[in-house]
C-alpha cells in the first residue's frame, strides 16, 4: 500500500515521517513501566507498550485530508507488531482534549482492519468517568492469539480500570 | 480470517489510571518526546532525507 517513508526516531520503538502537507509525525511505542506496576499480567514481562501519535508543523503547507497519514501509520503499526513478535500487548488512550476521542478509536479500528495482522485481536474500552458521566475516554488494546495469556489480559486491563483503589471494591457495567 | 474488534464499556474507578490518563492528554510529557525526536531528526539530516525520498516516491519503505 503507497505510503511515506519513515525512519526510526531518537527513542527505541519511535518513529518519524514528514507529509506532504507540511506535518510531522512521530509514532512511538512507549514502554511504560510505572502504569501497570504490581499487575503481572498487564505488566507482561516488561512488553506493555502505549502507543502514542504526535504531529508538529514543519512548513505552512496545504493542510487537507491525506489518505497517506493513515496507511503510513498502518504500515509502521504491522512493521512494529511483525518485528517484536506475538509476546508484547499494546494499549493506546485517544487524547479527547479536543473532543475527537471516538473518531481517533475509530481510526485505530480502521488501521486494525486494514492490517495485515490476522492474528492480532483488537479490544476497544470505552471507559466512562464516574467524576463526570458526560465524559467517555476511548482506549484499546491489542494482543496476538498466540500470547500465553491472550484470554487473561483483555480481563486483566478491565479489572484494572475497575478497580476502585481506596476500596478495593470492583464495579462492572456491559 | 481477520478478526473484528470488540467493544467493552468500563467504570473507570481506579483513580490512579485517571490520573495518568489526563496527565497524558496535557500533553507535556509526549510533546516533550517529540520534540526531541523531530529535533534529532533535524540535526542528523534523516528528516531532510526522508522530505527528498518522499517526493521522489511515495511507495512504502522504511529508510
Amino acid at each position: 500500500m503507497p505510503c511515506y517513508k519513515f525512519a526510526p526516531g531518537v527513542y527505541p520503538n519511535t518513529f518519524i515521517f514528514p507529509t506532504d502537507n507540511g506535518w510531522l509525525y512521530s509514532v512511538s511505542f512507549i514502554n511504560n513501566l510505572s502504569l501497570f506496576k504490581g499487575n503481572p499480567i498487564l505488566e507482561n514481562n516488561k512488553l506493555s507498550f502505549e502507543i502514542v501519535f504526535n504531529r508538529s508543523e514543519l512548513d505552512k503547507g496545504g493542510k487537507g485530508k491525506d489518505e497517506l497519514v493513515a496507511s503510513t501509520i498502518s504500515t509502521i503499526l504491522c512493521k512494529q507488531f511483525d518485528l517484536l513478535g506475538e509476546l508484547p500487548i499494546y494499549f493506546f488512550l485517544c487524547d479527547m482534549a479536543d473532543k475527537r476521542g471516538f473518531a481517533r478509536s475509530q481510526l485505530f479500528n480502521q488501521w486494525y482492519e486494514s492490517c495485515n495482522l490476522p492474528d492480532w485481536e483488537l479490544v476497544n474500552y470505552e471507559l466512562l468517568d464516574p467524576t463526570d458521566e458526560t465524559i467517555t475516554y476511548y482506549a484499546g488494546l491489542f494482543i496476538h492469539a498466540q500470547h500465553p495469556h491472550y484470554k487473561l489480559v483483555p480481563d486483566a486491563f478491565e479489572k484494572f480500570l475497575e478497580q476502585d483503589v481506596s476500596t478495593g471494591k470492583f464495579v462492572r457495567r456491559r | 480470517m481477520k478478526k473484528k474488534a470488540t467493544t467493552r464499556k468500563v467504570v473507570v474507578r481506579n483513580s490512579g489510571f485517571l490520573a495518568a490518563v489526563k496527565d497524558s492528554f496535557s500533553g507535556r510529557a509526549s510533546a516533550i518526546r517529540h520534540k526531541k525526536i523531530v529535533d534529532e531528526a533535524k540535526s542528523s539530516g534523516i528528516l531532510d532525507v526522508l522530505i527528498g525520498a518522499n517526493k521522489k516516491n511515495a511507495s512504502g519503505n522504511s529508510l
